[in-house]
């Protein structure tokens, strides 16, 4: 009974999302070829640098960690139905809350202020989240109007921050300052950038499934995104799940964020988001929306990413692999979405 | 099994199935089933809940193909690949559940799906809908938007979409659950019309006096095989039964009738003093496209009784239900039940925490989600009541409530892990009456709970609809179903072209002034 919620099977889903990425695959071959290169040497190093070595692999692991989070925020909102587009902006107003806060954690003992500061991030992200929640729940504004529209009031907002009130003391560059060693996350492996950030989000991983398949308030989610009738008729309120549901996307997205400046980059700067954003949302549909299938397919994209800049580094291909290949899966996923839906007509 | 050889026509069949299966995973839905329609010829097909009918009337029309065996179109054998398909092949359908959109128009219903780029001659299409009506006799109007027509209206639309091609063959799925007694005989003189046009038809139904009143032939499933296909004349209503239920045409077994075939008598009326648990003044109900639907509606029901809500759909039941299940306020005047007023919080979880179970009549819009397993649709009208946990939901419980509602009610279905869309209507609607009535509700909001359910199950439903009663529910029963309302209930209140009769006692009244009332006649 719980696998028809979300234990991994191969449905007829699965099945056609391997075919389409299958397809796109070829598909990307084919451009290799036409932009006239072998196809099988970029493969060989999108691949090898990708996943094979024991640099690609940490390096892959690094950039799955905030893909993992915000992907599970993405699932959580589109099992209820509410596209949540919003994750930049919720995943910047994470970090610069809790980077604001951070001079007022620093003085505590560690074991307190690192949870504190995730915890800072996590808040962040949730009223951003919030705010298109409300508006959707009061007012019925479309969510994904309303999260776009948020995240350039976020980029602007940071951008605005990291020149202002949280620019680094020197007031050289448009960041902030350094976080304290206090409140940076503890790096696991030595010669790596791989940080406890990836203890996090296999946390988050379990929690978010046991939401989803266990708990009242993810069948509450499942069944209002699969038929909100239904979901009324059985005394479910639509309104609220969709407030709560764009709160917790967003406090994953915004926990991604602090996560990211404080097991990465160490402080606030422009651009750091670096499109985790539009990818956390391919992540989600590439799991089916299944919390158990996030971090796999969190960690394809990573090393996607990983490989196709040692591609980009060492080859003549003239266009980021990595971006096609995520758009063709977005697309090729709204084109299955609209034919069921034509289908169940 | 017994075979036709009454007549022996010289024209083709317009179709001819041969040996047909058509397999789901373990599940035989069809085994074997041959069966031919010869020109003019109009078909039953019956059958028990999961008999397989369905499926039949999809592999005909395209819409799954069968696993084995052979269709014959006018003596051509073929492969129908789509519903176009079907339709290019002179096979017209209408399924139960319509598709219709509802700002349109007749007329540009008909014109969709098949009209080419370029601006609607309207014109044209107005004449083509007269024209098609003209032919068969049928009342509409093509300028009617879809939204404005009520069931009935809806399958004309049907109907005539099906036929502005030019059909040898018409299918028809359970046309009539959804009729009222005079839609019924209009329909039926569209099927003469048709049938003397030399067009045969496939007709699925659960009611047997459809059979008497239009067939020709009468073909019973059991289990996915043909177990009888006579000439109507030639069966009588008790072997069609037994057919049904045991697969051969000898008289039932007495031990395989279900309890609800024996009527147990009235124990008691309800006591005056019994304790009223739904009361409604004075009520004013929208629709959703706004306009008025009732208006100064008032009445109560007791504990231990049961309401008939009658009258032709369309008429305000449904927005009546739906405000009493809380999913709607009143537009006007107030609702009490068990001591919610709508003048307070008024919604579905207060409702159902106060004890209300409501089986909603558009089962697949609101009371079940059809890529759900059985078990998890169990769970939908208990979330907020601690009988599956709070926080952390109890599955283990919810699949043992499902398993023992598959035994009660007979749910055919590979198990309570299997998705509910999986099932045949009927079934469906057994996991939905089942779930309702799980947890002793002190407020029964029936909308036609039989609606699509073979005639054994609703002998089964109308009997454990009397136990609840009589263990104290207060039951507002919506039916267009004289029989039924004459069955079950104690009261009954007719809502008609905006207006509301009675409500009065059973034993005060009789079918034909319900009826008269039901037309909207004093
Ligand atoms: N898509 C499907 N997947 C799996 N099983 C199916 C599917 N469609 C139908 N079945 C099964 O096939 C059997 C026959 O179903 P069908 O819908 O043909 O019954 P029916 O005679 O129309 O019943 P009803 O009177 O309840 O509508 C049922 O056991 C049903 O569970
Ligand atoms: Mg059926």
């Amino acid at each position: 009974m719980k696998s028809s919620l979300v234990l991994p099977s191969l449905d007829r889903d699965s099945r056609v999302a391997l075919l389409v990425l299958g397809i796109g695959a070829l598909a990307l071959l084919g451009l290799i070829a036409l932009a006239g290169e072998s196809p099988l040497r970029i493969l060989a190093i999108l691949i090898g640098e990708g996943f094979l070595n024991r640099a690609g692999i940490a390096d892959s692991l690094v950039r799955s960690i905030p893909l993992t989070l915000a992907g599970l925020g993405v699932v959580l909102a589109f099992r209820a139905g509410v596209f949540n587009i919003g994750v930049e902006g919720q995943l910047l107003i994470g970090a610069a809350l809790a980077v604001a806060c951070a001079p007022i954690l620093s003085p505590l003992p560690s074991a307190l202020s690192l949870p504190l500061l995730l915890l800072a991030g996590t808040l962040g992200g949730a009223v951003w989240g919030g705010i298109a929640g409300f508006l959707k729940a009061r007012f019925g504004a479309n969510e994904i109007i309303a999260t776009i529209m948020l995240n350039y009031i976020a980029i602007q907002m940071v951008s605005w921050l990291i020149r202002g009130p949280l620019q680094e003391a020197s007031g050289i560059f448009p960041r902030s300052d350094k976080l304290a060693n206090s409140l940076r996350l503890p790096i696991l492996f030595d010669g790596t950038r791989l940080s406890a950030g990836l203890i996090v989000a296999a946390l988050a991983c379990v929690a978010v499934w046991f939401l989803v398949a266990r708990s009242r308030y993810g069948y509450a989610l499942t069944v209002t995104g699969k038929n909100p009738d239904a979901a009324r008729y059985g005394g479910i309120r639509p309104g609220v799940i969709a407030f709560s549901v764009l709160c917790l996307s967003g406090a994953l997205a915004g926990l991604a964020g602090i996560v990211e400046v404080s097991g990465l980059h160490g402080r606030l700067q422009e651009g750091f988001v670096g499109g985790i954003g539009i990818t956390a949302i391919a992540v989600a549909l590439l799991a089916r929306l299944n919390p158990i299938w996030v971090p796999v397919a969190a960690f394809g994209f990573s090393g996607l990413y990983v490989g196709s800049d040692s591609v980009a580094r060492l080859t003549e291909v003239p266009f980021p692999l990595v971006h096609v290949i995520e758009g063709m899966i977005v697309l090729a996923f709204l084109v299955l979405q609209i034919l069921t839906m034509a289908k169940e007509r | 099994m017994m075979q036709t050889n009454h007549a022996a026509h010289t024209t083709v069949p317009v179709l001819e199935l041969a040996h047909l299966s058509k397999s789901y995973g373990e599940v035989r839905a069809v085994a074997g089933l041959s069966l031919s329609l010869n020109p003019g010829e109009v078909v039953a097909l019956l059958g028990e809940n999961g008999a397989g009918k369905s499926t039949v009337v999809n592999m005909i029309t395209g819409m799954t193909r069968p696993n084995s065996g052979q269709i014959r179109v006018r003596g051509k054998e073929v492969l129908i690949a789509s519903p176009r398909d079907a339709l290019d092949r002179g096979i017209g359908v209408v399924h139960q559940h319509y598709a219709l959109v509802g700002d349109f128009t007749v007329a540009e219903t008909l014109a969709l799906g098949r009209a080419g780029p370029g601006r609607l001659n309207r014109q044209a299409l107005h004449a083509e809908v007269r024209r098609v009506a003209e032919r068969i006799g049928m009342q509409i109007e093509a300028g009617a938007l879809i939204g404005s027509l009520d069931v009935a209206g809806q399958q004309r639309v049907e109907i005539l979409k099906a036929l502005s091609r030019e059909v040898g063959l018409l299918v028809l799925d359970e046309p009539t659950a959804v009729l009222s007694p005079e839609d019924v005989a209009r329909l039926f003189d569209v099927v003469r019309a048709l049938r003397a046009d030399g067009v045969a038809i496939l007709m699925v139904t659960h009611r047997l006096a459809d059979v008497f009143a239009v067939c020709d032939r009468a073909a019973v499933m059991h289990s996915g095989q043909l177990v009888c296909d006579l000439p109507v004349m030639d069966v009588t209503s008790e072997g069609l039964i037994s057919a049904m239920i045991s697969g051969s045409t000898d008289t039932v077994q007495e031990s395989e009738r279900m309890p609800g075939d024996v009527m147990p008598a009235r124990q008691a009326a309800p006591a005056n003093d019994a304790p009223t648990r739904v009361s409604v003044r004075d009520l004013a109900l929208r629709r959703a496209n706004g306009s008025q639907a009732v208006q100064g509606l008032s009445f109560d029901i007791r504990a231990g009784e049961i309401m008939a809500l009658a009258g032709v759909d369309g008429n305000g039941q449904s927005e009546l239900v739906q405000c009493l299940a809380g999913v709607n306020l009143p537009d006007g005047g107030t609702a009490e039940i068990c001591n919610c007023s709508s003048d307070g919080p008024w919604s579905p979880r207060v409702l159902r925490h106060a004890g209300v179970a409501h089986v909603p009549d558009d089962r697949r819009r609101q009371a079940i989600i059809s890529d759900l397993s059985l078990g998890a649709n169990m769970i939908l009208s208990h979330v907020f009541s601690r009988r599956y946990g709070r926080a952390m939901l109890d599955w283990s419980r919810a699949r043992d409530d499902t398993s023992r509602a598959i035994d009660e009610y007979d749910i055919r279905t590979t198990g309570p892990d299997q998705p509910i869309g999986r099932l045949s209507g009927g079934n469906q609607q057994k996991l939905v009456l089942a779930r309702e009535l799980l947890a002793g509700p002190k407020v029964i909001l029936a909308a036609h709970p039989s609606r699509g359910l073979d005639i054994r199950t609703i002998g089964a439903v109308q009997n454990i609809l009397r136990q609840q009663r009589d263990a104290g529910a207060a039951i507002l029963l919506v039916s267009a179903d004289l029989d039924e309302i004459r069955a079950l209930a104690d009261r009954v209140v007719v809502l008609a072209a905006g207006g509301a009769f009675g409500p009065v006692d059973m034993a005060q009244t009789d079918t034909a002034q319900i009826g008269a009332w039901m037309a909207g006649h004093t």
